[in-house]
């Protein structure tokens, strides 16, 4: 398989957007500059990218509570991100949402979900939309290793088999649902239950961008073919805690550290493509630059902007009433 | 324009077949709504077990009408998330009482989602159920539902008492950009009155009035309308009048036409077959105390379910909806005041 | 749409219903955030600042500092920058009519009648009122069915009406006050009825059954809370009391008989019905106590001849030396020269002296003021005309209202003792009884004396057995030895 420079340095650009993102989150967090919870994904930037990279606006995708990479990996704007998440009056969402109900359906991100397993229905949904609309478009929900013992997830995977939905089913299996591990907490085998649902499920190294890639191609290629959901379940590390403050008592000594330096799939990435020449140094460099300049403007745009006024309270609860 | 006499359950078939030939993005999708899929006897074998969807999968096929395997979470899960993309889906719950296993597709995600994301997002739904008690169908298949989902911001809340109303609310469900409950009383589906062959639509938050005088103002939902229109009519040959109020939806409610009427007879009795705790009663007689009270000459009378699930002998079923005599002493409690 | 906002005139507190403009804290074109302050205002009772709830541009002033304004009269337009003038002005122009009906009382309180100004509010809204009534046909015009009905029980065209109700239709209010305008009563009349139906199919106790048929009240008025859904005896007593109808039952009826001819039925009076009243209610809330004495009174007897004799305007009955003296005796023991509102105790300085007088189908009791600082001809004067005027029913409210002690007389008819009821708020009474010679002993020998029976009722909650006992051996003191009162 054959990558053009741009492709891949654009793909670097939104990982590297992402980790900065989630970074700055979490010192914005403790700076006290962010209400309520927030959930960050520095460490599964990978995944997010791999994925989303081969989708156009018109597809769509469905997030979990870590959702802010996904949705910048979808193009979602990082600035508008950043003023939801502080709840501001021009965030995403009109400051109506926050960190946990970040959405943008004019890029097809149908929304981060609070509800852990609250997401693959809903993309079954715009699978359905897709299939019987004749888009040619597929529909893509992200899901944990915790989420994958819902009940909800398990309708789903076999309402989409059973419909034959153009949905493919992306599991991140991080280790953890929240503190407790998969090991413990999935019996069996994650991508093995989408297995049972009748379609192709692949199990695969969620840190290689590449593996992450190939993978997406293949589901995409089946469902846009007709022939039905498909399953990803890719094992990837989260850096951070269940949520920005999490103690982490469950984690082993050393855990994150050995991590930080064994386990980060933007140091991978930069060691294959730069031992494949496939990018420069510099260049990387330089987008590592523009991202922290661009993470920097959208802190302090975010920290400017006043929060809704109290006459927003009771807007958009209906279309009409 | 012609009419006929057609049932409620063919009023609303009938608006599902005209609204799925002018609008191409309507489907339907449920359990048995067409029925028979995978099996070897009869295509369309139900048509929905009460009959309202039969005839639309032969007409419109199964990518349009989706018999569904019996989970309820992905049926209204997809039909959100298939609103959000494009969709204008009509789903069903074969029983609203199974909304339990369901609701948080519901209450934290369909009826949220345009808030939560700052008004980009629409999510034109139906989820039809079947409500009520009256059929001996046990405690866990008569619920009415109807308190805990008019609670839900962002969520409208149907339940028509007659074939005519039925369409007319059903095409404007349909056609409204908000998720929608829709309500059918198990005991309605065979009443039948006059219902015009062509699509019109009634609006949502606006009662209907089927007796009026300015002695005692009823307000009654669903299935009791019609026991409060007896009531009401045999006081009339007592030289008693009375405003009989049908909101027609909950969630908008005409809050404004039931005041009114409270102002000029400053008597309210609310008839509700929900259990009393929470009930559409006690929610107006709340609105109507605060709103009309010094037009208010007697206490408000609730008449409803008692707090208990429903019973399955017929006595204690009869015994446990609210009776014609229920109604009347209720009213007459408070004529002499 | 909401991007422009109204301050008005607001209301502090329930009695309040304007208040005046004292001094603006914004001007035109100020910035505002939510919470600001916006003007001060004056009520009857407080001295405040109005804020606005939203932020924005202050963009219009509508009213002038000095002006008194009813609570809901617009301040002020509040609205985003970007919103442009012609906009404020037309919301400005709309307010004209909405303004009076922002401060809602009571929902029966419907919008100003007056025509012109609806009219004059109305320039975006459907057909301005017409001077004469429309006679087109107004079948059409969306409108609750409230409205519609009252529409053609007024005879108001629906045409003729400006539509403020939900979903632009014509409301209740908006027909009311068209047809105020034409000069039509609008006020609800609501019928109360007495079911005529047959309540024997009502189940219902034995004893509320009976009680109903004796009452007159049908069960079917009556809500039922007994046991197994029946109608209790406390169901109809409460359908009995809204309708005013006594409870008990004559002994006429229980013995059988019809129609007795040896009994009349007169119901009270109006002030029988008071003073029936006013009693029990003072003998259920005060604990009354007694303490009697006997006095002689051959020492006033022999003083009030002498007065009588010298002064040719006097004429002083004994009543009127018990007047001055338990005056006296009052401020030598004021405790019981009070009043006792159930929580609290007045004193005064003066004593105000209730003096019971026989009118007929009654008693009133006027009352001699300061009764301490006057001589005995001015009391006796003073009694005379009072009491005259008192049978005459000619006393004036404050002669009879109020006073700290009573004084009950009954000396005259041939009793030995009685004991009055207390009159509240006061918290004590006398009761007086015939002077009658009786055998004394004095020094151990038999005497003769003229001698008086008293009776002092006190208010227990206030007063205590001792106060009492000394107020009525102070009294028998002064009479006995009228001369003390001097003192």
């Amino acid at each position: 398989m054959s990558y053009s420079a741009d492709f891949l340095l654009s793909a670097y650009r939104t990982m590297q957007t992402i980790r900065m993102f989630e970074e700055r989150c979490t010192l914005e967090f403790e700076a006290g500059n962010i209400p309520g919870f927030v959930h960050v994904s520095d460490g599964q930037e990978a995944v997010a990218v791999g994925v989303c990279s081969q989708l156009s606006d018109a597809d769509i995708i469905g997030s979990t509570h870590r959702g802010h990479g996904h949705c910048i990996a979808k193009g979602c704007d990082v600035i508008g991100m950043m003023k939801e998440i502080m709840g501001k009056a021009d965030g995403l969402c009109k400051g109506k949402g926050g960190s946990m109900h970040i959405a943008d359906i004019d890029k097809g991100m149908l929304g981060a979900n609070a509800i852990v397993g609250g997401g693959p229905p809903l993309v079954n949904g715009a699978a359905l939309s897709a299939k019987t609309l004749g888009t040619g478009t597929v529909a893509v929900s992200f899901n944990g290793d915790g989420s994958s013992n819902q009940g909800t997830v398990m309708e789903a995977l076999n309402l989409a088999s059973v419909l034959k939905l153009p949905h493919i089913f992306i599991f991140e299996n991080n280790g953890y649902g929240e503190g407790t591990s998969a090991d413990y907490a999935v019996a069996g085998d994650i991508a093995g239950r989408a297995a049972a649902f009748n379609m192709p499920a692949e199990k695969i190294d969620g840190l290689d961008f590449f593996a992450v890639y190939e993978a997406m191609q293949r589901a995409i290629k089946h469902a846009q073919a007709g022939k039905g959901p498909y399953a990803i379940e890719a094992s990837v590390v989260r850096f951070g805690g269940h949520f920005i403050g999490d103690p982490m008592r469950y984690r082993g000594k050393d855990e994150i550290k050995k991590a930080r330096q064994n386990q980060d799939c933007l140091k991978i990435f930069r060691a294959r493509v730069t031992k494949e020449k496939l990018l420069s140094k510099k260049a990387m460099d330089q987008v590592d630059i523009e991202v922290a300049e661009l993470i920097e403007s959208a802190v302090a745009q975010a920290l400017a902007s006043p929060q809704p006024t109290i006459d927003q309270l009771m807007v958009d609860v209906y279309c009409s009433y | 324009m012609t009419s006929s006499v057609k049932t409620l359950r063919d009023a609303i078939n009938e608006a599902l077949h005209q609204e799925m030939e002018r609008d191409p993005t309507v489907i339907v999708m449920g359990e048995e709504v067409s029925g028979g899929a995978g099996c070897a006897g009869e295509d369309d074998a139900y048509g929905g077990v009460f009959g309202v969807t039969k005839g639309l999968m032969p007409k419109f096929g199964r990518g349009r009408v989706i018999d569904t395997p019996i989970t309820e979470s992905a049926i209204v899960g997809a039909a959100a998330g298939a609103a959000n993309t494009g969709l204008r889906p009509v789903a069903e719950l074969m029983f609203v009482d199974f909304v339990g296993v369901c609701y948080d597709q519901i209450f934290n995600q369909a009826a949220k989602f345009r808030y939560m994301f700052g008004g980009k997002s629409k999510t034109p739904m139906v989820i039809r159920g079947t409500c009520g008690a009256g059929l001996r169908a046990g405690a866990q298949h008569s619920a009415m539902m109807h308190p805990v989902l008019t609670h839900v911001p962002g969520l409208k809340v149907v339940m028509p008492s007659n074939a005519y109303d039925a369409k007319g609310l059903m095409l404007t469900a349909i056609r409204d950009d908000d998720p929608v409950m829709f309500l059918e009383h198990k005991l309605l589906y065979e009443t039948s009155c006059e219902v015009p062959d062509e699509m019109y639509t009634i609006p949502f938050g606006q009662a209907n009035f089927l007796r009026e005088g300015d002695d005692v103002t009823i307000v009654a939902l669903s299935a009791m309308v019609h026991r409060a229109v007896a009531v009401a009519d045999k006081l009339a040959k007592e030289g008693i009048f009375c405003d009989v109020i049908d909101p027609r939806t909950t969630s908008p409610l005409d809050k404004e036409a039931i005041l009114e009427s409270v102002e000029v007879t400053g008597r309210l009795v609310v008839v509700d077959e929900a259990n009393e705790r929470h009930s559409f009663a006690s929610d107006l007689a709340g609105i109507v105390a605060e709103e009309a009270f010094s037009s208010l000459r007697a206490p408000i009378r609730k008449v409803t379910a008692p707090h208990a699930p429903v019973p399955f002998a017929p006595s204690l079923e009869d015994a446990y909806m609210p009776s014609e005599a229920r109604i009347e002493q209720a009213v007459r409690s408070i004529l002499g005041a | 749409m909401s991007n422009i906002n109204l301050v008005v005139v607001p209301k502090w507190g329930m009695e309040m219903k304007e208040g005046l403009l004292v001094e603006w804290c914004v001007a035109v074109g100020n910035t505002v955030a939510a919470g600001d302050d916006i003007a001060d205002i004056e009520s009857s009772k407080i001295a405040n600042t109005a804020t606005t709830a939203f932020g924005g541009v202050v963009r219009s002033l509508l009213a002038d500092v000095g002006q008194t304004l009813p609570c809901g009269t617009p301040l002020c337009v509040v609205a985003d920058a970007s919103v442009s003038d012609a906009e404020i002005d037309a919301y400005i122009a709309n307010l004209g009519g909405a303004a009076a009906s922002t401060v809602v009382e009571s929902p029966t309180q419907a919008a100003e009648p007056a025509v012109t100004t609806v009219a004059a509010a109305a320039p975006a809204m459907s057909a301005p009122i017409a001077v004469s009534a429309s006679t087109a046909d107004d079948s059409h015009i969306n409108a609750s069915p409230v409205a519609r009905r009252l529409a053609t029980r007024y005879g108001v065209n629906l045409n003729d009406v400006t539509a403020t109700g939900n979903h632009g239709r014509v409301s209740k209010a908006d027909v009311e006050a068209a047809a105020r305008a034409a000069g039509k009563d609008t006020s609800s009349s609501v019928r109360t009825f007495a079911t005529q139906a047959d309540d024997s199919a009502v189940a219902a106790t034995p004893v509320a059954r009976r009680l109903a048929r004796a009452l007159e009240i049908n069960l079917l008025d009556c809500r039922a809370t007994g046991r197994n859904g029946r109608v209790s005896k406390a169901d109809v007593e409460l359908v009995a009391a809204r309708k005013n109808r006594s409870v008990t039952v004559s002994a006429a009826t229980s013995d059988g008989s019809d129609a007795d001819e040896h009994v009349s039925v007169k119901p009270l009076s109006a002030m029988r019905k008071t003073i029936a009243r006013r009693l029990q209610s003072s003998k259920q809330d005060a604990p009354h106590f007694r303490v009697h004495a006997d006095i002689e009174l051959d020492s006033v007897l022999a003083l009030r001849k002498v007065i009588n004799a010298q002064r040719s305007d006097a004429k002083i009955s004994v009543n009127d030396f018990m007047i001055k003296a338990v005056a006296s005796a009052l401020m030598r023991v004021p405790k019981l020269n009070a009043q006792f509102d159930g929580s609290s105790v007045s004193s005064f300085d003066n004593a105000d002296i209730s003096v019971a007088v026989a009118i007929e189908d009654g008693v009133i009791t006027p009352i001699i003021r300061a009764a301490n600082t006057k001589g005995l001809v001015e009391i006796s004067n003073e009694m005379r005309d009072l009491a005259t005027r008192a049978k005459l029913g000619r006393l004036k409210a404050e002669e009879f209202q109020g006073g700290t002690f009573s004084i009950s007389n009954l000396g005259m008819y041939d009793i030995t003792a009685f004991d009055a009821i207390i009159n509240p708020p006061q918290v004590a009474i006398l009761a007086i009884s015939s002077a009658t010679q009786r055998p004394v002993v004095r020094n151990g020998e038999l005497a003769v004396a003229t001698v008086m029976t008293v009776s002092l009722s006190c208010d227990h909650r206030v007063i205590d057995g001792a106060d009492g006992a000394v107020f009525v051996s102070t009294l028998k003191g002064l009479l006995e030895q009228p001369g003390t009162m001097l003192a």
